[in-house]
């Protein structure tokens, strides 16, 4: 018997529910990993001038804080470190703290390490930083108490590489609870809606000349006035467009389980806003120098997306392409090195094109390629394609890297001239000493 | 084990938390220009509450960039030194943006932009002494900011006109810095450095 009435508990669980519910963490890890990169991109220009503004020998000198910041309610570590080497030190510090981030090596640490130390910087020197800065400030505090963010992480590839070496197994999907994906959500509504709110109290947004005089501002403008007489033509209808498109950030706010009552064609409309974004923010980084304001934007549109909008979007891309079935990658299972090797293919599998097949599993290999005899199977790793083209080592895995996204940029290296006859040679040589590789129990 | 009671203390606890952050970062952002009265009351009330946390953990935030008019006023600056001869200031090296390399220009602008206001005269005072070695300029040379405006024609209030903005050339205005000073000997310590105390050298 509860002593709370039913019907108080009933509003009570939908706010447990809408907070704790489990959801997918690798949008927040992907978001990590685009919030270090981003953070790299902002500070290497600032290696050579890290005396000059952040040290005591610099132009914000503390003697002098009152005079470029808030006295009140402020927090840095540079309060404390303000020799030009020890200032200097702390910046590499954060430069490598921001590089095990990006990666995702102790991704806890380095993150709580880099967003200290990211604040630390900004709160010292506000005045040298712009927009984006102050997205990847706000972002790394939500980052830095968000369950979920060593998905996508080397952390998680060693922890995976272990259970799957040891148990032929991969780690169930990472989970957190929904709360840090609504906190960032409401920020990212924020951010448009009061941004579209402040252009509506503009007069210069009011009568449309907002978007040209951003634009060809010479303080911002990449390019020359003649652009910027071409533009003007477009400045009302872009201007407009700008404020309802901010505006109708709102939207974000309808929940999932609303979004799954919609018609089809429109159940996905967050991603369509997200792509008009991508244009948006693309369009600002050719056009205008306004820092990393471009690419902090897009690195957070990461970490909003649910499962439901990634799965969308692969689902689109596999129908783009008309893409049916799955690749079956027949691998040695008896050798750890091959266990290994394949590992990394089924976990960039983000098209989910793959089916791992351990050939020494005869049920297996009859099921997925009958025809291809086990000599042949114990030279070179086969993939066979399910409208029946096959392909071995080095040149298997060139039509391999066509489906994984990852290797795309590794693909025109393998097209190389002269490419296929050193890979080739490669992958008979490491095929043939597969068992001394690496591995418990080697034998040569 | 977490017994149940910690668990539901703890995720209340989050809960209110959570209330208490979308709070605070809602109302900081909320437009200070707005003339609501609702808006103005709310950022009156609540912002004495939550600003020592939106400030102590950096979650202050203002996003209305690209949406003031002071957009429309566009700075270039300069480095003037003294020319004892001619009596008057010349410029030695412009500081436009595009002059500036790509890679640096975000933040090194950002920085002019600050030493442009009247408060942050011995900021700018103490850069353009610690640029003097590089601009080969002795000891005891006499230095300045120099700023070049122009105000963009915005034409508030009107239906906008693009053929007007086709047609317009920037009016570039001098402005000049009303303070000035020194160059150091840059191997004496910097705490012995002259920066007027007066908000001007003479």
């Amino acid at each position: 018997m509860t002593l709370i009435p039913h019907d108080l508990l009933r509003p009570l669980r939908a706010i447990h529910d809408w907070l704790f519910r489990p959801v997918s963490a690798v949008p927040f890890g992907l978001l990590r990993m685009g919030w270090a990169m981003a953070g790299i991109l902002t500070l290497l220009p600032q290696v050579n001038r890290v005396w000059l503004f952040y040290s005591d020998q610099g132009v914000f000198p503390p003697e002098w804080a009152a005079n470029y910041s808030r006295s009140l309610y402020r927090f840095t570590l540079l309060t404390y470190v303000h020799d030009p080497l020890a200032v200097q030190a702390l910046f590499f510090l954060l430069l490598f703290s921001l590089a095990c981030m990006a990666v995702g090596y102790r991704a806890r640490l380095t993150t709580i390490l880099s967003v200290v130390l990211m604040t630390s910087f900004q709160e010292h020197s506000y005045a040298v930083f712009a927009g984006g800065d102050s997205v990847l400030r706000i972002v790394g505090f939500i980052l830095m108490i968000s369950p979920g963010i060593g998905a996508v992480s080397v952390d998680r590839l060693l922890a995976q590489e272990r259970v799957w070496i040891d148990e032929k197994r991969t780690l169930t999907r990472p989970t957190m609870p929904a709360w840090p994906r609504l906190l960032l959500t409401w920020q990212m509504i924020l951010i448009y809606v009061t941004a579209g709110w402040y252009k509506l109290l503009d007069p210069m947004w009011r009568n449309g000349s907002g978007t040209v005089a951003s634009m060809s501002h010479v303080e911002f403008a990449r390019f020359g006035s003649g652009v910027w007489d071409v533009v003007a033509y477009f400045s009302v209808p872009l201007s407009w467009g700008t404020i309802a498109w901010q505006l109708s950030w709102l939207v974000f706010l309808v929940p999932l389980s609303a979004r799954r009552r919609l018609p089809g064609w429109l159940r996905h409309y967050r991603l369509a806003m997200l792509a008009v974004g991508v244009v948006f923010h693309a369009m600002i980084l050719v056009l205008m120098d306004a820092g990393i304001f471009s690419i902090a934007m897009i690195a957070v549109y990461m970490g909003i997306l649910d499962q439901d909008d990634y799965d969308a979007l692969r689902d689109g891309i596999n129908r783009l392409a008309k893409w049916r079935g799955r690749i079956a990658v027949l691998y040695d299972g008896h050798c750890s090195f091959c266990r290994r090797t394949v590992l990394p293919l089924l976990l960039g599998d983000w098209l989910q094109r793959i089916m791992l097949v351990d050939f020494q599993d005869e049920a297996a290999r009859a099921a997925a390629a009958p025809d291809i005899d086990k000599i042949a199977l114990d030279q070179a790793l086969h993939v066979r394609f399910p409208d029946g083209r096959t392909g071995a080592g080095f040149d298997g895995i060139r039509l391999l890297a066509w489906h994984l996204p990852w290797l795309w940029p590794a693909l025109p290296f393998l097209y190389l001239p002269g490419a296929a006859f050193l890979g080739r040679r490669a992958y008979r040589r490491v095929a043939e000493n597969r068992h001394c590789l690496i591995g418990k129990g080697r034998k040569c | 084990m977490i017994p149940r009671w910690l668990l539901t203390l703890g995720k209340t606890a989050l809960a209110a938390f959570l209330m208490w952050h979308f709070t605070a970062i809602t109302v900081s952002a909320l437009p200070d220009r707005s003339q609501f009265q609702w808006v103005q009351s709310l950022r009156g009330e609540v912002l004495p509450w939550t600003d020592p946390y939106s400030y102590w953990l950096g979650q202050w935030q203002n996003w209305g960039m690209f949406s003031e008019s002071s957009v429309a006023q566009v700075y270039k600056h300069s480095y003037q030194v003294w020319d004892k001869e001619a009596k008057a200031w010349k410029t030695i090296e412009k500081l436009g943006y595009q002059e500036l390399s790509p890679l640096v220009s975000t933040h090194e602008t950002a920085l002019l932009r600050t030493l442009e206001a009247d408060t942050a005269w011995l900021s700018r005072e103490r850069y353009l002494q610690l640029q003097c070695p590089r601009l080969g300029l002795a000891p005891g040379t006499w230095v300045r900011m120099g700023y070049e405006f122009f105000t963009m024609p915005l034409q508030d209030g009107e239906v906008f006109q693009p053929e007007k903005w086709e047609e317009w050339e920037p009016n570039w205005q001098p402005w000049d810095d009303p303070h000035w000073t020194k160059c150091p000997d840059p191997s004496s310590p910097m705490d012995t450095w002259p920066i007027p105390q007066d908000g001007t050298a003479t």
